[in-house]
């Protein structure tokens, strides 16, 4: 059996090659499109909208399909490590609001709502595990689920990204 | 024309006048003249919008003296001028009506009391003193303007050098029965040869000059500013790229060796804090570059000037031109404050904002070497020390060596190009014939811009007189 601590190490790991996965390519794609070239003012903050609608939708994404039983089998190294994993763009929370893409208040409501989902995802998988009536029935489950939130969180984006203010 | 009231609480009594007896053309400079009487002394802040930004002039007034605050101010297609005057004994708000000018229409200022018959098509206003702008980028309003002693003897001094400015800029000009020595003057420090200067006995005669100098168009500039400067990437490019290099990399390594979760939570923290030590309150880039051109045997050069900032932080710049550039167009959101030394604004600019402030007018100038056109072919003497450049002649480029003064220099008939040629330069060989000396380096005047050195060029056309 794996020390709780090796589950939180390992957690986080997986957290953070998460947060790297959807940051990355943000990212990349931000600098191309409006640092390389020569933008008239304005394109900076357009863009950098686009991107951070982009980054959220990735990382609920990340969220809805891991939270569960991607990160960790246990809820508490879970949480722990989806909480490194929104910790990576922070970086990046930074740029936008430095070149007035994002207002602090549209930033605090858009991670509030990340965490939010971090810690009740991988909760709500404690919970079906527990319920399920054996081991295979749970893994059956444990994926519905992720599909479901998935899918929710991808047909839904338009409606909690304006919830944001993203 | 004029807004004319006294402030709410009646210490105040101002009157504002626009330039060129009120007749403007949507996008071009002209003037307000805010004139004001107080009764209490203490500092004046005018402020102008003609719907294309805000220009404000500051003085100080003393009490129950007259003052006039002249500002220039763009115009837009509605034809109305907000002004506010802040002073020490109240404020005033008030708005001055112009007179748009129809595109294609001619706009031929003359004096009020000279009859003068305009060329078809075009609207003559009638001006006195007090309608001649201080600035000479406030001539744009008109196309001609006509001057007759009278008029030119009531001139303020800031007028009369605006004129002089106006001229040196090729901008077009009839004397009407002007003293001889008056005529040799402006002559001597016109632009382009004198081409747009011309002289009458009478109103009947001016008129006809006007339509002949109404039918010449001024030579395009050789070169833009913007040509020059090229296309540059955002001046937060390289420092973001390499940041989030090294971000990536410790977070890809920590993921990997990291052996306490706390690290790996401290990571993003701690390169979020240093990114923000580094750049929150960088300073804008400002990149100003210059391009001064005129005749040799001109005395003055027409310059035009870009300057371009670019935020790298969440910060503002302090960016100043010259009074003989002054104002500068401002498409930043900013108020842009004109004085007797020029002008300047304070441009707010986040992280990846780029603006940019284009400003043009006359400099004194002496140009380093004399270019002559000859039957057989150009050739440059110098007049005093100066650096190497090049010649543009028949759409090849040839390398100019530095010239002592004296020293005079032809063209070999035949050569290979310099080895290393701008990119702006070679954009020049395709479309102009030449002669044309193209020089590194500008007018003293041009030494700082806008807070930085900039990066100027100065082209040399051949004597035209």
């Amino acid at each position: 059996m794996r020390a709780p601590d090796d589950d939180a190490l390992g957690a986080a790991r997986v957290g953070t090659a998460l947060g790297l996965a959807c940051t990355g390519p943000v990212v990349v794609w931000l600098g191309a499109s409006a640092f390389a070239g020569a933008p008239p003012a304005g394109d900076v903050a357009a863009l950098g909208r686009t991107a951070l609608r982009g980054l959220w939708l990735a990382l609920a994404l990340a969220i809805a399909g891991a939270g569960a039983r991607g990160v960790s089998s246990r809820p508490r190294p879970g949480i722990a490590g989806l909480v490194v994993m929104l910790g990576v763009p922070l970086p990046l929370y930074l740029v936008l609001w430095l070149a007035d893409a994002v207002s602090p208040p549209t930033l605090l409501r858009g991670s509030a709502a990340l965490v939010a989902g971090a810690v009740l995802v991988p909760a709500f998988g404690a919970v079906v595990r527990r319920l399920a009536p054996g081991e295979r029935a749970a893994r059956l489950a444990l994926g519905a689920l992720e599909v479901v939130l998935a899918a929710a969180a991808w047909r839904t984006s338009a409606l909690w990204l304006g919830w944001v203010g993203a | 024309m004029l807004a004319r009231a006294a402030s709410a609480d009646g210490g105040l009594a101002v009157e504002a006048r626009a330039a060129w007896g009120g007749v403007a053309r949507a996008g071009a400079w002209t003037e307000v003249a805010v004139a004001v009487v107080s009764d209490v002394g203490g500092p004046a802040r005018a402020a102008a919008d003609g719907g294309a930004g805000t220009v404000a002039a500051a003085a100080m007034l003393d009490a129950d003296a007259p003052a006039t605050l002249r500002v220039p101010v763009r115009v837009d297609e509605r034809g109305a001028i907000d002004v506010a005057l802040d002073g020490p004994a109240g404020v005033w708000e008030g708005a001055v009506a112009v007179r748009v000018a129809a595109p294609d229409a001619a706009v031929v200022a003359h004096p009020a009391g000279l009859a003068l018959d305009p060329p078809a098509g075009a609207l003559a206003v009638g001006i006195t003193a007090g309608d001649v702008p201080e600035r000479a980028r406030s001539f744009a309003a008109v196309d001609v303007v006509v001057l007759d002693a009278t008029l030119s003897a009531r001139l303020a001094p800031a007028a009369r050098a605006a004129v002089d400015a106006h001229v040196a800029g090729c901008g077009r000009l009839v004397g009407v029965a002007l003293p001889e020595a008056e005529r040799a003057r402006l002559h001597a420090g016109a632009g382009c040869g004198g081409a747009f200067v011309a002289f009458a006995a009478d109103g009947a005669a001016a008129a006809g000059a006007a339509e002949r100098l109404l039918a010449r168009r001024a030579p395009p500039a050789a070169l833009a500013p913007e040509a020059v400067a090229g296309a540059r990437p955002s001046a937060a490019a390289r420092p973001l790229a390499a940041f989030f290099a090294l971000y990536a990399a410790a977070l890809g390594l920590g993921a990997i060796a990291v052996r306490r979760v706390a690290l790996l939570v401290a990571l993003p923290i701690g390169g979020t804090a240093l990114l923000a030590l580094a750049v929150a309150g960088a300073a804008p880039r400002v990149t100003a570059v210059a391009v001064a051109e005129g005749e040799s045997d001109a005395p003055s050069a027409r310059v035009r000037v870009r300057i371009v900032l670019d935020g790298v932080g969440r910060a503002t710049a302090a960016v100043a031109v010259p009074s003989a550039l002054a104002p500068f167009d401002a498409a930043a959101p900013a108020v842009v404050e004109v004085g007797a030394h020029g002008a300047d604004a304070v441009v707010a600019l986040p992280l990846g904002g780029r603006r940019v402030l284009d400003a043009a007018g006359v400099v004194p100038w002496e140009p380093p070497v004399r270019l002559v056109a000859a039957a057989d072919g150009p050739r440059a003497t110098g007049r005093r020390a100066g650096g190497a450049g090049w010649l543009v002649w028949r759409r090849r480029i040839v390398a100019l060596p530095a010239l002592a003064p004296g020293e005079t220099w032809r063209p070999a008939d035949a050569g290979p190009p310099p080895a290393a040629v701008p990119p702006w330069l070679d954009a020049l060989r395709r479309v102009e014939d030449g002669p044309l000396v193209v020089l590194p380096g500008g007018p003293p005047a041009l030494a700082r811009l806008g807070g930085t050195t900039p990066i100027a060029v100065t082209v040399i056309r051949p004597e035209a007189r």
